[in-house]
């Protein structure tokens, strides 16, 4: 089944150039590679990149930057050691598409309610988590800080706004305030980024008042 | 060394497919020169054809990262990176997929991303699925990939400079309208429309493309 909720083709576009902030292009490729329509659309954007790339001035290299070149294909490739690509033993259970991520710590928060923060090692001050909750739960009534971006990456949750399963794309800002609720069938999990200066406590505050202090 | 694709080395044009005019109404998947120099990498290490390659791409690479922000020194040791990545992997690459160009484009731009990472951390790793090979799409869904690559190209082609300018500044390098038409000396009024025009070009390539 292919997704019903997308990312705007602003966010495509950046993501496809490059220039899309880490979290976020982390969330929209979560999107894309469970959705056939934007993944083209994504395509159309690198082609775009291709064809600018051809149309650049050229700039004047340095003098010895070719003879570097030759130097470096010489010499045998770098190749990464294969244990080098998982970052965290708590990558294992990661769902498809992320295998490899670098992951923290998996924190349990309440019955069926897990948040794993994810690491981007950019510069950048987002914070980006996978979030699972239990099948049946409803979240206490929220709403966002800055631009928050969702891919549902199993499962489904609803809110007043529509139903949101395997690869819908939510973008939320201050004025989304939901009480989202999970179908009753499975659980669901989500990745979710977000670009406002928190830290995982007050997302974890945020989502699941009824379990402070468990 | 004088490789077997030297000649193909000599007439390098990257811009233009090998042997035919671009015709858009053509089914055939289109092949550019470039194309063949990625090739003759993966089937024969040729090194002429790397220098062919380097001369043509390096400095447009450089140029494309010192558009990013990316200080003129670290833009050429890039491009020099990026070059070297298509040696090592030109075997993974398709030309029935995607252009030599775009697929530089792809790896120049993930290069940086690293880049900005290594500033802040070494060894640390984020998956890089972009140019890595896809799961495999059916042979139609290559040609028409490999098509649009084509239409995009001519498109980006019949771009006036003015068109072609706020198209950069726009896609590389995220520029809101506002600032765009300060950077340009423009009203906003003309930025806006001049985007409008272009990306309404650029669109109809991708119409036929599909
Ligand atoms: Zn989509």
């Amino acid at each position: 089944m292919t997704p019903h909720h997308h990312p705007s083709e602003d966010l495509i576009a950046s993501c496809a150039a490059g220039t899309l902030r880490p979290g976020a292009a982390l969330v929209v490729r979560a999107h894309l590679a469970r959705c056939p329509t934007c993944q083209a659309d994504a395509g159309f954007f690198e082609s775009l990149g291709g064809a600018l790339l051809e149309a650049e001035p050229p700039a004047q290299m340095s003098d010895a930057a070719f003879d570097r070149a030759l130097a470096a294909i010489a010499a045998p490739g770098r190749r990464r050691a294969p244990g080098a690509r998982s970052a965290s033993a708590d990558s294992a259970f990661l769902p498809k598409g992320l295998e490899g991520l670098a992951v923290g710590k998996r924190r349990w928060i309440g019955p069926g309610v897990w948040v794993t923060p994810v690491k981007t090692e950019h510069r950048s001050r987002e914070l980006v988590y996978l979030l699972r909750i239990g099948a049946g739960m409803v979240l206490p009534r929220h709403t966002h800080s800055g631009r928050e971006f969702t891919c549902v990456l199993e499962g489904s949750f609803a809110d007043d706004d529509g139903v949101y399963g395997p690869g819908d794309f939510v973008a939320t800002d201050e004025r989304v305030e939901h009480s989202p609720v999970v179908a009753r069938d499975g659980a669901c999990v989500c990745l979710a980024s977000t670009d406002a200066p928190l830290v995982m406590r007050d997302v974890i505050g945020r989502f699941f008042q009824p379990f402070a202090g468990i | 060394m004088k490789g077997m694709h030297g000649a193909i080395a000599q007439n390098f044009d990257a811009g233009r497919p090998s042997g035919r005019s671009v015709n858009a109404s053509s089914n055939a998947p289109q092949r550019s020169a470039a194309d063949a120099l990625v090739v003759a990498i993966a089937r024969h290490q040729d090194r002429d054809a790397f220098a062919a390659l380097f001369q043509h791409f390096a400095p447009r690479v450089k140029s494309y990262l010192i558009r990013l922000g990316v200080s003129p020194a670290q833009a050429d040791e890039l491009a020099q990176e990026a070059l070297v990545v298509v040696w090592r992997k030109a075997a993974l690459f398709d030309p029935s997929q995607a252009s030599a160009a775009t697929w530089i484009f792809r790896i120049a731009r993930n290069l940086r991303i690293d880049a900005l990472r290594r500033d802040r951390r070494a060894a640390a790793y984020e998956p890089d699925p972009s140019d890595a090979p896809e799961p495999p799409p059916t042979p139609d869904v290559h040609r028409a990939q490999r098509q649009r690559d084509e239409r995009v190209r001519a498109a980006v082609a019949s771009l006036g400079a003015d068109q072609l300018r706020v198209v950069q500044l726009s896609f590389f390098q995220d520029c809101p309208h506002a600032e765009i038409a300060e950077t340009l000396g423009l009203p906003l009024g003309t930025v806006k429309s001049r985007i409008r025009n272009a990306l309404q070009k650029l669109r109809a390539a991708l119409e036929e493309s599909q």
